[in-house]
């Protein structure tokens, strides 16, 4: 017998290599164990994650036979997972008019691998249980197992965002119908206001020319009231139609190149009146290398007659002061006006409000010193239009400093 | 006499432009839409033309187009008289071939310095 050829040794080696296997098996039947163990917890994991997701979670076969249902998806689509599993999906939360497209799409997968709306997040319609559609935000991705695919999709109602978009949208055109409506009204007001207010204007400035070669001087002073009563209650009207026409983005400025120190004379006789009714005096100082700019010549004029009249408003037996230079920023030249009052002045927060429209610098300042609380907002926006900018410095009880900087795209700058 | 045609339909301005013209010795004959305008540039041989814009029958734009196409009356300069409220009509008007523009409500004297100029360049030429 063989095995009585054997030794003691060879059968003692025998046994112990069949031990050491059996050991071996053990630790891999152990290792198995915990692998099982570990996959079952994954498994756990996974399936809480789905089920407390928030938005459904479906699971298909190539079929497009539904294979998982999460709570979720039976809050969406109002289907019970025992109802769902095994079910057609098309025939469960797609509306009827969608479905041969689904299937399509499906069969076209299948056969080629293409899917245009695979792997992405796309918005469409869904229905419900109940026969109500309603907005989904949808992902499918498609997974391989083995010769066949199974499909995960991911779904979200998104009807109370679209809702709020709507909402949101709708709102918008609305305040932009109304903001039209507004500019719209004040473009035809502005003409119903001011073609009367003309003729207003224009009748008395001819009473006056034809008092005066009557030689009937005692209607004179009245004439003059008249005009200018008309004029101020223009100026108004302008004011008003030049913020609606800014804020509706119908501002337009036309540049040209002007020589500045006529500008200037023009503005001071222009302001003269105005400077006189407080008692204030006025100090011009050009500089002599002033030249020409290139902006647009009325709105400069009309920006600078805003702070000289808002200096003379503000300041009583008190020195206003119209300094204009050129100066050299990064080798681009700048014209700068600066506007310099002794007046009421302003503290920090007053200047905070200066140049938004409807504001002057306090509630109480509106009821003493009138006007349409426009001038600075507009002269503001009108500078900036022109590539520049107003800035001011002021202190309270001492005065206030305005300056237009423009920059002066002249040949010269 | 210089003869000055203000193509006007509103009748305060009308009358108010008018009257202070014909104050200072111009001679103002009148038209009150552009068809007539054109008209009457023909038949009155004005020194000088000045055109509202916004007319009826026909525009002052296209008025003035007329005007400077036919070789009768394309010499006579014509003034623009636009809504001062309106963003673009200065290039409108000189687009359309006015020789210049001024912006209603009317500043009179401005204007009478560019009628002025027009009518001391032709009397110079």
């Amino acid at each position: 017998m063989k095995n009585q050829d054997k030794t003691k040794e060879e059968l003692i080696q025998e046994l112990e290599s069949a031990h050491q296997r059996i050991n071996a098996l053990e630790a891999l039947e152990d290792d198995h164990k915990r692998a099982e163990e570990a996959l079952r917890q994954n498994e756990e994991r996974t399936r809480l994650i789905v089920e407390s997701a928030l938005d459904a979670v479906i699971t298909l076969d190539a079929q497009g036979l539904i294979t998982g249902w999460n709570p979720q998806a039976e809050t969406i689509f109002g289907w019970s997972r025992e109802k769902a599993i095994g079910r057609r999906l098309a025939e469960t939360i797609i509306p009827p008019q969608y479905r041969e497209a689904h299937h399509r799409g499906l069969q076209h997968f299948l056969a080629t691998g293409e899917g245009p709306v695979l792997n992405k997040r796309i918005e469409i319609t869904a229905l419900h249980r109940d026969g109500h559609e309603f907005p989904v935000e949808l992902t499918i991705s498609p997974l391989r197992s083995g010769e066949t695919f199974t499909f995960s999709a991911f779904i979200r109602d998104i009807t109370e965002r679209r809702r709020a978009e709507e909402a949101l949208q709708r709102a918008k055109e609305e305040a932009e119908a109304a903001n039209q409506a507004k500019s719209l009204f004040l473009t035809n007001m502005g003409h119903e206001l001011r073609t009367p207010l003309n003729h207003i204007i224009g009748y008395s400035e001819m009473l006056q020319e034809e008092a005066e070669e009557a030689g009937q001087k005692e209607f004179i002073p009245d004439l003059q009231k008249i005009r200018g009563a008309g004029k101020d209650l223009l100026g108004s009207i302008n004011a008003i139609l030049d913020i609606s026409k800014i804020e509706a983005g119908r501002m337009d400025v036309s540049l040209e190149i002007f020589t500045i120190v006529p500008l200037i004379q023009d503005v001071v006789s222009t302001i003269k009146p105005l400077v006189d009714k407080n008692a204030n005096t006025l100090q011009v100082h050009c500089a002599d290398d002033l030249g020409t700019m290139r902006a647009d010549l009325t709105k400069v004029r009309q920006a600078l007659l805003i702070l000289l009249s808002n200096a003379c408003k503000f300041t009583e037996r008190g020195t206003i002061t119209l300094g204009v230079n050129r100066e050299l920023v990064d080798s681009a030249a700048w014209i700068r006006f600066r506007v310099t009052d002794t007046g009421i002045g302003m503290t920090p927060e007053q200047m905070g409000k200066l140049f938004q429209a409807f504001h002057q610098a306090d509630a109480s300042a509106t009821r003493k010193y009138d006007g349409t609380g426009l001038g600075l907002a507009i002269s503001q926006k009108i500078c900036q239009m022109m590539g520049g900018e107003i800035t001011v410095e002021s202190t309270l009880g001492q005065g206030s400093t305005f300056t237009i900087s423009l920059p002066a795209m002249d040949v010269r700058g | 006499m210089t003869k000055i045609l203000l193509v006007e339909d509103n009748e305060e301005n009308r009358d108010m432009l008018s009257r202070r013209l014909t104050r200072r010795g111009y001679e103002v004959v009148i038209a009150l839409d552009g068809g007539q305008g054109v008209a009457m540039a023909q038949s009155e041989t004005p020194d000088l033309i000045l055109m509202d814009m916004d007319l009826p029958v026909l525009n002052g734009w296209e008025a003035t187009r007329q005007l400077k196409a036919a070789p009768a009356t394309q010499a006579i300069p014509i003034i623009a008289l636009t809504a001062h409220a309106m963003v673009g009509e200065r290039e409108k008007a000189l687009e359309a071939g006015c020789d210049d523009y001024d912006t209603k409500p009317v500043e009179f004297q401005r204007l009478l310095g560019k009628i002025e100029a027009f009518l001391g360049k032709e009397a110079s030429s």
